[in-house]
């Protein structure tokens, strides 16, 4: 019963220990066979493109650090002193020695370090990136290489596990670090062995001209023996019975593979994707090619890959108050999110040293104008939320909107990266935050300048502008409200004075729209945020003063925008006159043909006078605005008794010509000096004058003429009728119908020693006589008025020469003896009385 | 008696059932290598690959166990493998290499057809693990005629020699 009962017990432990080892298998064989339940099937190696070249020359895959961690993963133990067995009856140390192999101490490749020369490169073709000289672990040594080729460092790892299972090895011989990445080895030869060039012997020397290698085909596409984008014959085996295979090399990686190891796996090693094939199997690119998927997932295509399936925007982070991002103010901020599908083929994650995290992109790594505090970096907004999603399923991404200060339209790019690694691939993802001021219309200075013409070169200074001065403003304008401004033909965007809208301007210019009305904004269509432009010339007020003109915009037929107006203070001074006399001539008349002088001239006498002045102030004079006239001085504003009928008035012989005269530049001032009917010497005092302003007192002029005694006497020379204003059939006086015309007239001879003018301001005319003034019965509608039948014919009349006075002469209708008594008279002075004229008429 | 068996079984079921929730967790558990990283697998080695360096050990033996220098034994047959031949546009284009040795040396192309003949020459230079030929690029203009021709590249050093043959179409 003992016995039964030990044997009980030794059955039921036996039964124990047997589920408790199947319990440990359940445990531990999801790990056991996790890489061979991997779904890489030799059926998905392609030939022509084993390694993408994105993949294959991507030297930011790994750091140093990284590297390290995955060589500790794959050697977990090292088999330091050979002590594990090897067979059923030898340690691996008694094995090495039986076959005059090397002794312990073995060194683990996740253990190994070397001394390593300093490389120095820098070459047009090979490796760019030097390597610091030292004693460095096979990790440095492997991402040192990796980074100065820029060569994927992976490859390299695999290269290492490929060529001699470096990365596994528990107990490593020395001559597999010779020899680490089969460099200089050649894969066939006598007996088909490795007889490898000890001249590239050593770990260091291996992965470095291994790395070298591969920058050196890709640099030397066309002189290597495979070529990508060509047909390529290769080998399957070292043995060339085993045959060859054309393949097309999609790429220079590829090509790179296959120049350092020339032979493609054949079916039956591919259908044993990890075991061994046939005698015709090559495995040296079949084993990169699994290793790598094994290792550090898919060579190919975008093992990484998104798309967008939502974004959303809230005022809080409890996502309660939906926000819309055309309506931000400056400053404003916003909780957003974004969901994204994993269309990749690996999983993501928020944890470790390469967290799936979302970046600014266009360009990447943009330093991002809306970033937040809570930002990893300014240009990381997020990190995956979710601790991990697979293939197939969304990850979000959250995270604050720090609205700028400025107004505008912001279109913020992001995209996911894998950190540390890779950006995947771009789908145009952004937010646009459209930042404003709330208001459907407003709008804010952005810059404001004065210039002197439109060509906008020379700047004036907005404090000096004088008064009627002419300048060109350009004021640059920001959109700070919610809508557009759409300038087109039916609603123009303009600028106009304002306080009340539609104000006349002080400042207004002709060129102008209207005084209320300044001038249409330069551009078609301005956003929220950016910029419209106004350009238009002013024109000072005359009167001196400090102004503060408020301006605002509209769009015409839509609204105005006057939430905000646009104050402009305008202090407005006299301008720098100044001038010089140039040149003081006198002429009979304003043809200016014939010189004369005028120190001393007959009573009644005119002349033309031109005087020349240079305009030496700073001012430019512009005829209607601020050029100054000629005025009367000594006193300013005297009445001359040089006045004549041209003068603007009696104080204002002559505004200037032209109609604008530069600083430096020459005015010309033209007027009729006309002798008074009077005995003197007489000094005409003048100045320049601008109007409103000032006297222009640094210079002045005067003329000094001699006036003789007047003597203002005439005799009658002829009297004479006509039928017609040629003066060629005689008419009779004494026998005229009621109502009919004749051409009268007489002639009469300047006895005294003045000049008669017909014009100016003291012309000489006909005019009827007992009495003085009246109204004449042959009032004909060709007189100046019934009391003044004409003017003399001439338009001057020197002492003793002779005039001549005609006219028509209209018969009354009612009939009888008429006795007409005409005089001559200067108008405005004096009749002269000691002679008259009478026609003796009859109607019949 | 029976309750110390009961007990044990007891225990027997409760591992069980432990192993069993511990075994759905696994399962459950998206197939990543490493939580830290989802582009490095750093998951302990397999069996295939904590193998591997015995293997390689065994290779090593079963080679010559020789690790011969430069100035050692070479072969004296050069294998010749021509990759491509063939014509590109306006040029031909012949891309071949030595697989058998590691050393510099002189490929040869020779290009006849029927009585003409045309000859280019390229260095070969020790590679990773054969004799690349610097590729040539020869402009169709060169050539006489169009047609088939025949290509032979030769290789040879003061140690190995070897040729291989192909032919080609030219279309002038």
């Amino acid at each position: 019963m003992r016995l039964l009962t030990k044997n009980f017990l030794k059955s039921k432990i036996l039964f124990g220990l047997t589920l408790v080892l199947f319990t440990i298998g359940l445990i531990l064989s999801p790990i056991m066979f996790k890489n061979s339940t991997s779904a890489l099937s030799g059926s998905e190696f392609q030939a022509g493109n084993i390694i993408e070249d994105a993949v294959f020359y991507n030297t930011g895959s790994m750091t140093p650090q990284e590297i390290q961690q995955f060589l500790n993963s794959k050697l977990p133990t090292c088999d330091t002193n050979g002590t594990q067995m090897y067979n059923s009856t030898q340690t691996r140390a008694q094995w090495a020695a039986a076959n005059g192999r090397p002794l312990p101490p073995y060194t683990c490749l996740k253990d190994y370090s070397q001394s390593v020369p300093s490389v120095t490169n820098g070459g047009s073709d090979l490796c760019k990136n030097s390597i610091a000289g030292g004693t460095k672990s096979a990790a440095q040594i492997i991402y040192d290489s990796a980074q100065a080729c820029g060569i994927n460092p992976q490859v390299l790892i695999v290269m290492l596990q490929k060529e001699q299972s470096l990365i596994t090895d528990t107990w490593p011989w020395p001559i597999q670090y010779n020899t680490a990445m089969g460099y200089a080895c050649p894969d066939s030869g006598p007996n088909n062995s490795a007889n490898c060039n000890s001249n590239f012997f050593g770990f260091f020397n291996q992965v470095y001209d291994a790395a070298k290698a591969f920058r050196r085909y890709e640099a030397n596409p066309n002189s290597y023996n495979y070529k990508h984008d060509r047909n390529n014959t290769i080998l399957y085996h070292p043995n060339t019975a085993c045959g060859t295979s054309n393949v097309f090399i999609e790429n220079q990686a590829t090509a790179s593979l296959y120049i350092y190891t020339p032979y493609r796996p054949n079916l039956a090693a591919l259908n044993n994707l990890y075991g061994t094939g046939d005698s015709c199997s090559a495995y040296g690119n079949r084993n990169f090619w699994r290793m790598f998927n094994d290792w550090f997932g898919s060579a190919h295509g975008q093992v990484h890959s998104w798309e967008l399936v939502s974004q959303y925007a809230y005022t809080d982070s409890s996502k309660t108050t939906p926000v819309d991002l055309n309506d931000i103010r400056p400053g404003q901020r916003i909780f957003v999110g974004v969901k994204a599908l994993n269309t990749g083929n690996t999983n993501w994650g928020n944890v470790g040293n390469h967290p799936i995290l979302l970046g600014t992109t266009g360009p990447q790594d943009r330093q991002s104008t809306v970033c937040d505090s809570s930002w990893l970096s300014c240009n990381r907004s997020a990190i995956l939320k979710e601790p991990l999603v697979a293939p197939n399923q969304i990850g979000t991404f959250e995270f604050w909107l720090d609205s700028p200060e400025k107004f505008g339209e912001y279109t913020e790019n992001f995209s996911l990266l894998v950190s540390n690694y890779k950006w995947m691939n771009d789908v145009g993802m952004n937010f646009q935050v459209r930042v404003s001021s709330g208001e459907s219309y407003d709008w804010q200075v952005s810059s404001l300048q004065y210039f002197r013409d439109s060509s906008k070169k020379i700047a004036v200074n907005p404090a000096a502008i004088k008064a009627s001065d002419v300048f060109y403003t350009r004021i640059v304008v920001k959109n700070t409200g919610i809508n557009d401004w759409v300038n087109d033909s039916s609603t123009p965007v303009r600028l106009a004075p304002s306080s009340p809208s539609g104000r006349l301007s002080k400042f207004c210019h002709p060129d102008w729209l209207s005084c209320g009305r300044i001038v249409r904004m330069n551009e078609s269509i301005v956003k929220t945020g950016q910029n419209g432009v106004f350009e238009y010339w002013n024109r000072a007020p005359a009167k001196i003063g400090v102004y503060n003109e408020k301006f605002t915009l509209l769009e015409e037929g839509v609204s105005w925008m006057d939430s905000y107006e646009m104050s402009l203070y305008y202090e407005i001074t006299h301008g720098i006159y100044k001038w010089s006399i140039t040149s003081q001539k006198a002429y009979t008349d304003p043809t200016k043909t014939t010189p004369v002088g005028f120190s001393s001239l007959a009573p009644g006498q005119r002349v033309y006078i031109e005087v020349r002045a240079k305009n030496t102030g700073g001012t430019t004079w512009r005829s209607g605005v601020n050029a100054p006239n000629l005025g009367t001085n000594a006193p300013h504003d005297r009445e001359s008794k040089f006045c004549d009928t041209s003068w603007l008035n009696c104080s204002r012989p002559s505004a200037m010509d032209e109609q604008e005269v530069a600083p430096g530049e020459f005015a010309t001032y033209g007027f009729w000096y006309n002798a008074p009917y009077e005995q003197g010497s007489y000094i005409e005092h003048f100045k320049l004058v601008v109007e409103g302003r000032s006297w222009l007192n640094e210079n002045a002029m005067n003329f000094k003429t001699n006036i003789d005694k007047p003597s203002i006497t005439w005799q009658p020379v002829s009297m004479y009728a006509f039928t017609d204003s040629s003066k060629t059939i005689p008419a009779n006086l004494t026998s005229l119908s009621p109502g009919q015309r004749v051409y009268v007239g007489f002639t009469a001879r300047n006895t005294g020693n003045s000049y008669w003018y017909r014009s100016g301001s003291k012309p000489l005319l006909v005019g009827t006589n007992v009495p003085h003034n009246r109204m004449s019965a042959f009032c004909d509608s060709t007189w100046l008025s019934c009391a003044r039948p004409t003017l003399m014919q001439e338009f001057v009349t020197k002492p003793n020469e002779i005039a001549t006075f005609d006219f028509w002469y209209r018969a009354p209708d009612q009939t009888g003896s008429y006795n007409e008594h005409f005089k001559l008279l200067l108008e405005g002075r004096s009749w002269l009385n000691e002679n008259a004229l009478n026609f003796n008429t009859v109607v019949n | 008696m029976k309750k110390k068996s009961i007990i044990f079984s007891l225990l027997i079921l409760t591992a069980l059932l432990v192993a069993i929730g511990i075994y759905l967790y696994n399962s459950s558990k998206p197939q990543v290598s490493n939580s830290d990283n989802q582009t490095i697998n750093y998951d302990p080695p397999t069996a295939e690959e904590k193998n591997a360096g015995d293997k390689q050990k065994e290779k090593i033996i079963d080679s010559s166990n020789e690790i011969i220098t430069e100035s050692e034994d070479k072969p004296d047959s050069a294998n010749i493998l021509i990759v491509d031949a063939n014509q590109y546009e306006d040029f031909i284009e012949v891309r071949a290499f030595v697989e058998n040795v590691i050393e510099d040396g002189t490929c040869t192309y020779t290009f006849t057809k029927d009585s003409l003949e045309l000859v280019k020459t390229s260095q070969a230079f020790a590679d990773a693990s054969t004799t690349p030929c610097i590729a040539i690029s020869v402009s169709i203009e060169e050539f006489a005629e169009s047609g088939e021709w025949r290509l032979v590249v030769n290789y040879a050093s003061s140690s190995a020699e070897g040729s291989a043959e192909t032919k080609l179409e030219i279309e002038l």
